[in-house]
């Protein structure tokens, strides 16, 4: 159907001003759509972040190398050129056992009179700190590392992040099923909402049909209503999630400092996208779902 | 031109409301649809504007034949025709100038069109003075006045009224049907279901009286012919 541009601007005010004439419907149509996002945004950022967690966890996971004290010193770089020989390793630094003494003065901070003395006798051994393209080559990594001659031990923490990698797995799969079951009952309360708005408007609507209105001159109108009540909704939930996140923020990096969280602006633009259009569209469907029943006259 | 051939209309709960019509109403006439209560008029009246289907029986209306009708052509059978209703069905958020424009809005109509058009069928329900006013603050036989605006805007070739003048006063029903009335004299078939003993009698038209679903009389300056 080819609308007349008069009637496409009598379709946006007509949803326009009965946003306002039937403000208390709109206003709790607008409240599910911002109740529902608020907590989609939840999870959305939660598994965003659980994501970044464990692309941190595999970025700085490595595997240490002890190398034997009986090997003298100057012989210490040639394993390190057999180490880099071997595939996968993305870099391969060395630790001497001054470092390592230094890094654990370091660590201890105030305490770390404790290791007075050890200066002279250090018991530490030097070590290799060795990075992988992939946490999965690890196995057979540690397989030939522990072959090279000189290498007293071969430690990893691979187990650990094994299952740390498996937990921030299932997290995130499972707030994806949520979300996508949050983003069905959004649907179901929206079109119940709006439903109830159209309800009220039956009559509305059954006169139009008589005066001989066709389906889309009155679905229009409805439709356009829903589009901008989850734009607004989008909006201000945009607004509250923002705030509420770098709030958040805040507070997680008062107390952790572990690893780095997304901060709001990075995934601003992401949001407001995913906001925007989910709000519009629910706002859309649930109109022509609700209104198609009352145009069976 | 209404034509109704072997129309017979039977509920799904198994109420047989008409059995067996045969009518033709010519343009220009007036006609009254009378009879007691559940005789058929509403049914008849409803089966005119496609409300409802029968159940067998075929209806020409305008040139549109309402058997081989179309779910989309439903709208432009239902502009051929001007409809009032006996509890008015005006827009309640709409103004009474808006509510005689709207019938103009969803025809397209031009907008300098709809500057011309609204006013003068005011005038002729005599509503000039109360355009901007909505229904909740006029009178049923005003309201009753913008839905006969609102009927006649598109220029329709026929006009049908279910009860029009059951909610409203004597004097005020003399109004609305006078106003029908001049209306049938510029040409407009009008066709009318009605209780309205005084009027049907003095108006002196045809007189179509329905009872258990089947037309028991068809007289032309009839009468309304029944005691209440």
């Amino acid at each position: 159907m080819v609308m007349k541009f008069r009637t496409i601007r009598y379709c946006l005010k007509e949803g326009f001003t009965s946003i306002w004439t039937n403000r208390l419907m709109s206003l709790a149509s607008i409240g599910t759509v911002l109740a529902c996002l608020i907590i989609f945004g939840m999870f959305l950022l939660f598994s965003v972040n659980l994501n970044y967690i464990g692309a941190q966890v595999q970025e700085q996971w490595e595997i240490k190398v002890f190398i034997d004290e009986k090997i003298p010193s100057h012989e210490i770089p040639i394993i390190g050129e057999q180490i880099k020989k071997i595939k996968y390793i993305k870099a391969c630094t060395l630790e001497t056992k001054e470092q390592a003494l230094e890094n654990y003065k370091k660590q201890l901070g105030e305490d770390a009179y404790i290791l007075e003395g050890f200066d002279e006798f250090n018991p530490l051994r030097d070590s290799y700190n060795i990075n992988l393209d992939d946490i999965r080559y690890a196995d057979q990594v540690v397989q030939q590392l522990s072959e090279i001659p000189g290498i007293a031990k071969v430690k990893n923490h691979k187990e650990f992040v094994d299952r740390l990698l498996k937990v921030t797995e299932f997290v995130r799969m499972a707030s994806l099923w949520i979300m996508l079951l949050l983003a069905c009952i959004a649907v179901f309360i929206i079109s119940n909402t709006i439903k109830l708005a159209v309800f009220a408007r039956r009559k509305e609507i059954n006169i139009m049909k008589f005066v001989g209105a066709t389906d889309w001159f009155i679905r229009w109108p409805f439709i356009i209503e829903g589009m901008l009540i989850g734009l607004i909704g989008a909006l201000i939930s945009l607004l509250l999630v923002g705030y509420g996140y770098d709030y958040i923020l805040k507070l997680i990096y008062q107390s952790m400092n572990i690893f780095k969280l997304r901060s709001f602006s990075e995934i601003f633009e992401a949001l407001a996208f995913i906001f925007i259009s989910f709000g519009i569209s629910i706002g859309a469907v649930g109109s022509a779902i609700s209104i198609r029943k009352y145009l069976r006259v | 031109m209404i034509l109704l051939t072997n129309i017979s209309k039977t509920y799904s709960n198994g109420t047989i409301a008409l059995n067996g019509i045969n009518l033709y109403i010519g343009k220009g006439e007036f006609a009254f649809i009378v009879g007691p209560s559940g005789a058929g008029k509403s049914t008849l009246i409803k089966l005119l504007m496609r409300e409802e289907v029968p159940t067998s029986g075929n209806i020409i209306i305008n040139n549109f034949n309402l058997n081989s009708l179309r779910r989309r052509e439903v709208p432009y059978l239902r502009r051929s025709m001007g409809i009032v209703f006996q509890d008015f069905r005006l827009l309640p958020n709409k103004t009474v100038y808006e509510n005689v424009a709207f019938a103009m809005q969803i025809i397209e109509a031009s907008p300098k069109e709809i500057r011309r058009q609204v006013p003068y069928l005011l005038g002729l329900v005599g509503l000039s003075n109360k355009a901007k006013m909505y229904p909740h603050q006029l009178s049923g036989g005003e309201q009753q006045r913008v839905a006969l605006a609102r009927a006649l805007i598109n220029n329709p070739a026929v006009l049908i009224a279910d009860e029009p003048t059951g909610n409203l006063d004597p004097d005020t029903a003399w109004d609305i049907v006078k106003l029908m009335h001049d209306i049938n004299k510029r040409g407009t078939t009008v066709v009318m279901a009605t209780h309205a003993k005084e009027i049907v009698n003095s108006m002196k038209k045809r007189v179509i009286a329905l009872e258990n679903g089947i037309i028991v009389r068809d007289e032309e300056k009839g009468v309304y012919g029944y005691e209440i």
